[in-house]
């Protein structure tokens, strides 16, 4: 009963976080001024000629960008979430299979052979990264204990694709690719519009509703392999379909806005310190805390100063010591509760 | 029987490290008794002093603006390797010499010594802000010269000491001569201009629409020499190493620009901004001011010896009026006449 209001209360959050959003930027537009811009697009009202501008920053430049953030942080974090459950393991973020450096080396060659527009570098990306998950799975689960070989192969897929894109940054040119191979690297949500947007959110959307729906099954994945087979998981087919959706939402999100550290590892544990470690509302709260966090530092990345922070550093600089504070409550109450 | 080996590995391995570094022994030139009389000292871009032996037959460079430099002073000839981001340069295609074209010693950031000790030439040429190359090819007793070409001054000045250490100072101060005159002409051009006639202008950097250059930035002084007003001036700084900035979207519908320049490099062209729905109300994008600045041969808007071009080109292009018989095809012809030795036109270049 508890959980669910938690999740009620998040939600709820998550709306005023996104209004709150909608109106802070470098372009200032009062709370009358997007009221109005949303109104004439809901009945498609011709825009009047003094709110041109309003309604290009509000509806074509900031609604996308917020969007996106809050997509890709729920998918982040829900992509953690779900592989700290069945690698039973702490310290797993969705980079473990490779999926940000198989991305990373997409986007870098797609930026070498074919240039910089956006399509060609987010397909060379979604492709990469599944490749390389895809790749650390076929050599993982040939291993007896499959969960340790996993993590083996993601760290030896992991180690291919950094030093192929490090080669690949080496033969850059220094003026025009290096450049944009840093820049795709570090990631942000600056350059979002509704097509970006229209392309991931199938992808991102979807996976994130399957693994809503069969969340309850990551519960007894989370016991470990043999207890989950003695309650009647299928583990052989429930641990590919799991990492194939955690992989899925990633590697959507990423070839839209480029790797985003950190979040993936630090929202599942807030979520988990603050609702419990049931997955049954810990997912769906992962989610929504991931948003809310994903948009708020999305909001310091583009306001803090005249020039576009890189999000990396904002979630890094935020999440690490928000996580260390938690971590000390919970600790306080545990032994002084 | 394992433990023997192991030792027997261990052995080998230390053995291994303490031979020497491969390649030529790091040994100081031998011939001076020979060569004393023409050995000379130049000051090299980081005011180190450089000595050099005799004439310099032989350069290798890791830096393709030295590389303009070499090819300006007529020293072309003499390249026997470049960097690899250089090789792709139709530009070095038409001016180097082909066997330096296919034989690369790294990059800017990388220099392969081994290469370079091999290749024994008797200048190296590399970066100047690549403080560790510069060090660790001197301890080997290479002769190494950093060239530095952040702003006009250095350049000039930079092109003066190389033209020394190559034997072709007349061409250095022919091309120095002819740099702060065209610059002088801009300036006397632009005299006057009031802060109302200077066109708000926001420059395209290579990440896209939305990079750009910050007040630390040559491209700054460059817009601002040239008449105009860079919109990001309060912007600061060079994010990781490479100099440029990224700015959300709505800063750049806010700022406004008056003038849009998108430069050579970048993967944004003119088309991508005038065509993005998101930019439609920026004044540039409505009076059609978005330029491409030349030119396909070079970059004009970063320090280069062709940079001169860029300045007359930006200048030209913000105040059409106070350049009225001013033919920027012409001008790139005769500078390339008197400094490569063929015509802009010729080498296919256009703005």
């Amino acid at each position: 009963m508890k959980a669910q209001r938690l999740v009620l209360l998040g939600l709820i959050v998550l709306a005023a976080t996104a209004l709150f959003t909608m109106l802070v930027g470098r372009y200032s537009a009062d709370l009358s001024t997007v009221l109005q811009i949303f109104k004439l697009h809901l009945y498609h009202i011709a825009i009047p000629e003094d709110l041109v501008s309003a309604d290009i920053v509000i509806w074509s430049v900031r609604l996308p960008r917020l969007l996106m953030a809050a997509m890709v942080g729920a998918a982040l974090s829900a992509s953690g979430a779900v592989l700290q459950g069945i690698f039973r393991n702490p310290l797993v973020s969705p980079d473990i299979l490779g999926v940000s450096s198989g991305a990373s080396f997409g986007a870098g060659l797609a930026i070498l052979l074919i240039g910089t527009s956006t399509l060609a570098v987010s397909f060379f990306a979604f492709v990469g990264g599944l490749a390389a998950v895809t790749l650390a799975y076929q050599i993982g689960r040939r291993g007896q204990n499959t969960i340790t070989t996993l993590v083996l192969a993601g760290v030896i897929i992991s180690a291919l694709f950094s030093a192929a894109l490090s080669f690949l940054k080496y033969v850059a040119d220094p003026y025009e690719q290096l450049p944009a191979i840093v820049f795709w690297t570090m990631g942000g949500f600056n350059n979002i519009d509704w097509a970006d947007l229209g392309r991931a959110f199938p992808l991102v959307a979807g996976g994130l509703l399957l693994l809503y729906l069969f969340r309850w099954r990551l519960n007894l994945l989370a016991l470990g392999e043999e207890e989950a087979m003695g309650l009647g998981v299928n583990v052989k087919r429930a641990l590919p379909l799991f990492v194939l959706l955690a992989t899925l939402v990633v590697a959507a999100s990423i070839s839209a806005c480029g790797t985003i550290g950190w979040v993936g590892l630090v929202v599942p544990h807030m979520a988990r310190i603050m609702i419990g470690p049931d997955h049954k509302h810990m997912l769906p709260f992962s989610m929504i805390v991931g948003a809310v966090f994903m948009l708020l530092m999305d909001t310091l990345a583009r306001t803090i100063t005249g020039a576009e922070i890189p999000i990396s550093i904002m979630t890094s600089l935020v999440g690490a010591p928000f996580l260390g504070y938690l971590l000390l409550r919970e600790q306080d109450k545990e032994w002084n509760g | 029987m394992k433990a023997f080996r192991n030792s027997v590995m261990l052995i080998l391995m230390v053995a291994l490290l303490a031979l020497p570094g491969c390649g030529k022994p790091a040994t100081a030139p031998q011939n001076e008794g020979a060569k004393a009389v023409s050995s000379i000292v130049v000051k090299d871009g980081l005011n180190r002093d450089v000595k050099i032996d005799g004439n310099v037959e032989s350069i290798v460079s890791s830096y393709g603006i030295a590389l303009h430099m070499v090819v300006a002073l007529g020293a072309a000839d003499l390249i026997q390797a470049i960097d690899v981001p250089s090789m792709k340069s139709d530009f070095f295609k038409a001016t180097i010499p082909q066997n330096a074209q296919g034989k690369s010693v790294g990059s800017p950031r990388e220099l392969n010594i081994e290469e370079v000790a091999a290749l024994d030439p008797d200048l190296v040429l590399v970066p100047g802000r690549n403080q560790e190359m510069v060090e660790s090819l001197e301890k080997r007793g290479i002769t190494v010269f950093g060239v530095v070409a952040e702003t006009p001054q250095e350049l000039n000045l930079t092109m003066l000491n190389l033209g020394k250490a190559l034997g072709r100072e007349q061409v250095a101060q022919e091309f120095v001569d002819y740099y702060d005159q065209t610059i002088k002409d801009v300036k006397d051009r632009l005299a006057g201009l009031e802060k109302s006639q200077r066109p708000r202008v926001y420059l395209v950097g290579p990440m896209g629409i939305l990079s750009t250059c910050s007040s630390d930035m040559y491209q700054h002084e460059l817009i601002a020499m040239c008449g105009g007003e860079n919109v990001a001036a309060q912007l600061q700084g060079k994010l990781d190493g490479h100099g440029w900035l990224e700015i959300p979207a709505e800063q750049l519908i806010t700022w406004d620009p008056e003038v849009i320049l998108v430069v050579q490099y970048s993967g944004a062209k003119p088309a991508d901004i005038l065509n993005d729905s998101r930019f439609r109300n920026i004044q540039a994008v409505k009076d059609k001011k978005v330029y491409w600045f030349p030119s396909d041969l070079n970059p004009w808007d970063y320090p280069s010896p062709q940079a001169v071009l860029g300045v007359k080109w930006l200048a030209a292009t913000l105040h059409p009026d106070c350049f009225e018989n001013v033919n920027m095809q012409v001008e790139a012809d005769n500078f390339f006449n008197r400094f490569y030795g063929k015509s802009f036109t010729g080498m296919g270049g256009k703005l």
